[in-house]
């Protein structure tokens, strides 16, 4: 269980990166949504326990990760992907997965190599497990970066954006991965592509500007903008361009718009069943305004 | 235990990084360089004094010189107008060159650090449950062992050229004896100050964020560690040449001081007589082991402060 309590975070004087996150984070997979700069890393950073909180607590599996020993508790239960994934480029991936591994505490020869060899096998990088890493495609990198996250037997696994640079199907896999491993132990899952949240886990805080606007499951974002989600055809004409469109889809004869609104004004639109990004959306856009009129 | 495999593991990773850049190829490759064309460009002449410089010595003398590694200028290019004191690679600290050390090595491994924060690798290390100093100290031992491994390749070029040298100007090759004594003296002399100009680098450069950034606080710890290594342990040296035998005459004395320790630890009974190869040694007054202790001490004490304060700053600014 991880509980994060008046978390705030603030570089230097101004930049204000969480204001007061209050989170709660059970077993399985969380995923946790935000567009750029919303404070997802940062929140992640504290969580692993590689950044110091300005103000707030944050337990981790029972441990206080603001505290040396309760870090120290936490990374030998972590396993770790960070959003901008270095390797050394000179040396290979079992190398570098070996190294990994001592450094997280196993020193049984046997039991490391067996798991080395299994998460190799897992990425599918066993035929390029002695090739170096210099070599490698941005995708490969990942795989590397989750192989080594793995190691270890974590009991939580923090990833940050792994699907980056991943190509559609490396994705899908990956995906599939992750939630296989949530039935094992924590997994967090930090993102902006809303989509890889919603095939995959069942709660999710979206967060933006350093504050969660929402704590629950994807259902209840769909639910939350039901009866908001409308498509509208016209025929060639362009909408407002400050009107929430979702997406834009050229079909024969006309455009066809999916919006997130109260209503449609002056166009002729159908109500559409929505999905997650419809809510995702629809929340941000609330905010956007909750914001403006605090102006 | 852990923590000494984590230890072991940041090591091996720096030593073998550093091995596949290249780096004792490199190194091994200028100083042959330097070397070579030092030969090719100073023995034509200096050879051609060799016989009336040898003329100067009884046969006895020279024999006795060629068999502790001393030749008649063959290297003058690195000495001009004194003895070329051919001594194991680290002799060459008999014109100071071993000091460059401290100023190149604190250079070279200053950008250790900060090439983990290049990388991208940095972050990924923090997460594992691994503290500062089991970092530092994993660095420190790895490019300490990287710079005595590539120390390996320029002492046996030494050899390879001293052999050839003597053969042909000399008449004979190096006795066994030479060889183990050049050995002894590279790692009594040579090694103390290759693996303190290898960790004041890597901890000067803790602090900084890319290699390049790095360079400069290197240079200058190096700087700081060549003038306070001198001021620490030097001898009162007057000479008329300050320039040529101050470095030398350093070099012999620190040398003597090393070789007392040696004799002390493990030769007791032929304590004096182990002066007979040291230029400067005949003579001169025995160095107590209180001495060589505290100096010894020093230098611990100093690396230490140093680990100290870069450990410190890791905590401060990375939480590790």
């Amino acid at each position: 269980m991880i509980t994060v309590s008046q978390l705030t975070k603030t570089y230097g004087k101004k930049v204000q990166a969480l204001r007061g996150v209050y989170l709660e984070i059970g077993s399985g997979m969380f995923g946790l949504v935000g567009p750029n700069g919303a404070g997802k890393t940062t929140l992640m950073r504290i969580l692993a326990g590689l950044l110091r909180p300005t103000s707030g607590k944050v337990s981790v599996l029972g441990n206080d990760v603001t505290t040396g020993r309760g870090k120290l508790a936490v990374k030998s239960v972590l396993g770790y992907l960070p959003q901008e994934l270095g390797l050394y480029p000179d040396l290979t991936a079992l190398e570098f997965l070996e190294f990994v591994a001592l450094l997280k505490g196993m020193t049984d020869r046997a039991e490391r190599d067996k798991q080395i060899n299994e998460n190799l096998e897992l990425v599918g990088l066993t035929s390029d497990a002695r090739r170096k890493m210099r070599t490698f495609s941005g995708g490969m990198k990942r795989r590397v970066g989750i192989a080594q996250a793995l190691l270890g037997s974590p009991q939580l696994l923090i990833v940050d954006e792994p699907t980056a640079g991943l190509d559609p199907e490396e994705r899908v896999h990956l995906r599939n991965l992750l939630a296989e491993m949530a039935g094992r132990c924590t997994v967090i899952l930090s993102t902006h592509i809303v989509e890889d949240i919603s095939q995959s886990c069942s709660n999710l805080a979206i967060i933006n500007m350093g504050q969660v606007l929402f704590r629950g499951s994807p259902r209840d974002i769909i639910e939350n903008v039901r009866g908001k989600v409308w498509q509208v055809t016209t025929d060639g004409k362009r909408l407002d361009p400050g009107m929430a469109i979702v997406s834009t889809m050229q079909i024969q004869n006309g455009v066809q718009y999916r919006l997130v609104c109260e209503r449609v004004d002056g166009w002729p639109a159908v109500p559409a069943e929505p999905n997650l990004e419809d809510g995702y959306i629809w929340l941000m856009q609330q905010a956007r305004i909750n914001q403006n009129n605090s102006k | 235990m852990k923590t000494l495999w984590q230890i072991f593991a940041i090591a091996r990773n720096e030593f073998r990084f550093g091995l596949r850049r290249g780096a004792p190829v490199v190194v091994t490759a200028v100083i042959g360089l330097l070397l070579g064309a030092g030969i090719l460009m100073s023995t034509g002449d200096n050879i051609q004094n060799v016989d009336v410089r040898m003329q100067q010595f009884t046969p006895n003398q020279v024999a006795q010189l060629a068999k502790n590694g001393i030749t008649v200028e063959v290297w003058q290019f690195l000495s001009p107008g004194s003895f070329a004191d051919l001594i194991a690679m680290d002799t060459t600290g008999a014109w100071g060159y071993i000091y460059l050390a401290l100023l190149l090595l604190p250079i070279a491994t200053a950008g250790t650090v900060p090439a983990d924060r290049q990388f991208g690798v940095f972050e990924l290390l923090r997460s594992t449950p691994i503290d500062g100093s089991t970092y530092l100290a994993g660095k420190v031992l790895g490019v300490i062992g990287l710079v005595v491994f590539i120390a390996c390749f320029p002492f046996l070029l030494f050899l390879v050229a001293l052999e050839g040298i003597m053969l042909k100007f000399i008449g004979f090759g190096i006795p066994l004896g030479l060889i183990m004594l050049h050995l002894k003296l590279s790692v009594m002399d040579g090694l103390p100050i290759l693996a303190s100009g290898a960790a004041l680098g890597v901890l000067a450069g803790v602090a900084f964020q890319t290699r390049r950034k790095a360079i400069l606080p290197g240079f200058i710890t190096g700087l700081l560690g060549i003038f306070s290594w001198l001021s620490a342990f030097r001898f009162p040296v007057s000479s008329q040449n300050i320039s040529d035998v101050a470095a030398y005459s350093i070099f012999q004395k620190y040398q003597s001081i090393w070789q007392a320790l040696w004799d002390r630890l493990f030769k007791p009974d032929s304590f004096l007589s182990s002066y007979e190869f040291s230029l400067v040694g005949i003579g001169e007054p025995a160095v107590g082991i209180a001495r060589v202790l505290i100096m010894y001490l020093v230098i611990l004490a100093v690396l230490a402060g140093l680990f100290g304060l870069a450990r410190l700053w890791l905590q401060w600014k990375e939480n590790i």
